[in-house]
């Protein structure tokens, strides 16, 4: 499927995960993805991190390190303002799924 | 079976990442880990070569990705320094410390116009000389070695800073050739103003990272 389709709601899927799971570190964040939609919606690590250090500059992600297996991991958390932004955007994203499967099938809207 | 990388092996990948063009320490880290952990996944399903794995993994990333990342991280650095400095300046003009630096301000031009500014640091080495002597001879044994290494450090970094300060004074009046108190007063404490904003500023830094590195 064209990632063209999800690139608008990436950012969306972030902040609805880390809503969901409280911190989470990169290399988590594309696994349980793939794994919720079964593997049908991938994001690549590129336009992962880019969104990951946008909102972390802009305080909706706050940082923490931790030492595991030996390395330094990164994780990620929703700020207070953060929280607040995934409730919106989280309700931004069903409001769109729902008018856009109303075009699609306009007979069962 | 759960793999973990050794030391060696996530040395190896730090360094590959390097090589691509990602100087920033967190910005490897964090990729050190993204890569190790696809190359440990990819070692549980498959018994294979630690270094055909992370051969194949690289793979899947074109030249200028870890790149494009670094790029991104210098850009919010920048950005995150400027609005540091910000808050750091706009932080100062508090009321205790506006009024210590009126104080500063006053002593300083007191001590201008009393002609009595270049005696004072010299005073204050004489003073850390002798009580350097006495804390030697008498107090070292109570002290104890380390402790007293410490305070006559402190003491010592302390005289020097009084007299750089008394001497900038001194060369910012020289230099601009003021004669009216009041106005190398006023520079001089300006310039103690942003010394005061950069240790803050410095000391900010170092909490917050103190709070990452748990």
């Amino acid at each position: 499927m064209s990632n063209k389709l999800y690139k608008g709601t990436l950012t969306n899927v972030v902040l609805k995960l880390l809503h969901e799971n409280g911190r989470m570190y990169g290399y988590e964040i594309t696994k349980k993805t793939k794994e919720q939609t079964n593997g049908g919606f991938t994001i690549t690590e590129g336009a992962l991190y880019t969104i990951l250090h946008k909102l972390e500059a802009e305080e909706v992600l706050e940082v923490e390190f931790e030492m595991v297996d030996g390395r330094t991991r990164k994780y990620y958390k929703l700020s207070e303002k953060g929280e607040k932004e995934a409730v919106v955007k989280i309700e931004e994203l069903k409001a769109f799924i729902q008018n856009l499967s109303g075009f699609l099938n306009p007979k069962s809207a | 079976m759960k793999v973990t990388l050794n030391k060696e092996q996530l040395h190896h990948i730090s360094k590959y990442i390097k090589a691509r063009g990602v100087s920033y320490t967190d910005v490897n880290a964090e990729m050190t880990d993204h890569i190790a952990s696809e190359v440990e996944a990819f070692m549980v399903t498959e018994e294979v070569n630690f270094f055909e794995v992370v051969k194949k993994v690289f793979l899947k990333y074109d030249r200028f990705h870890f790149m494009r990342i670094e790029e991104e991280q210098k850009n919010k650095l920048e950005k995150q320094s400027w609005k540091s400095f910000k808050n750091g300046f706009l932080g100062f003009f508090s009321f205790p410390k506006i009024v210590f630096t009126l104080c500063l301000f006053f002593a300083l031009y007191k001590l201008v116009t009393l002609g009595a500014i270049v005696y004072i640091g010299y005073f204050y080495c004489l003073f850390v000389c002798v009580l350097g002597v006495f804390l030697y001879y008498f107090k070292r044994k109570i002290l104890g070695k380390g402790t007293y290494l410490q305070l006559a450090k402190f003491h010592w970094i302390l005289s020097i800073a009084i007299n750089i300060g008394i001497q900038t004074m001194l060369g910012v009046q020289n230099l601009f050739g003021m004669t009216n108190p009041w106005l190398s007063s006023a520079l001089s404490t300006l310039m103690y103003l942003f010394v005061f904003i950069a240790i803050e500023l410095y000391r900010n830094e170092f909490r917050k990272m103190s709070i990452k590195y748990v």
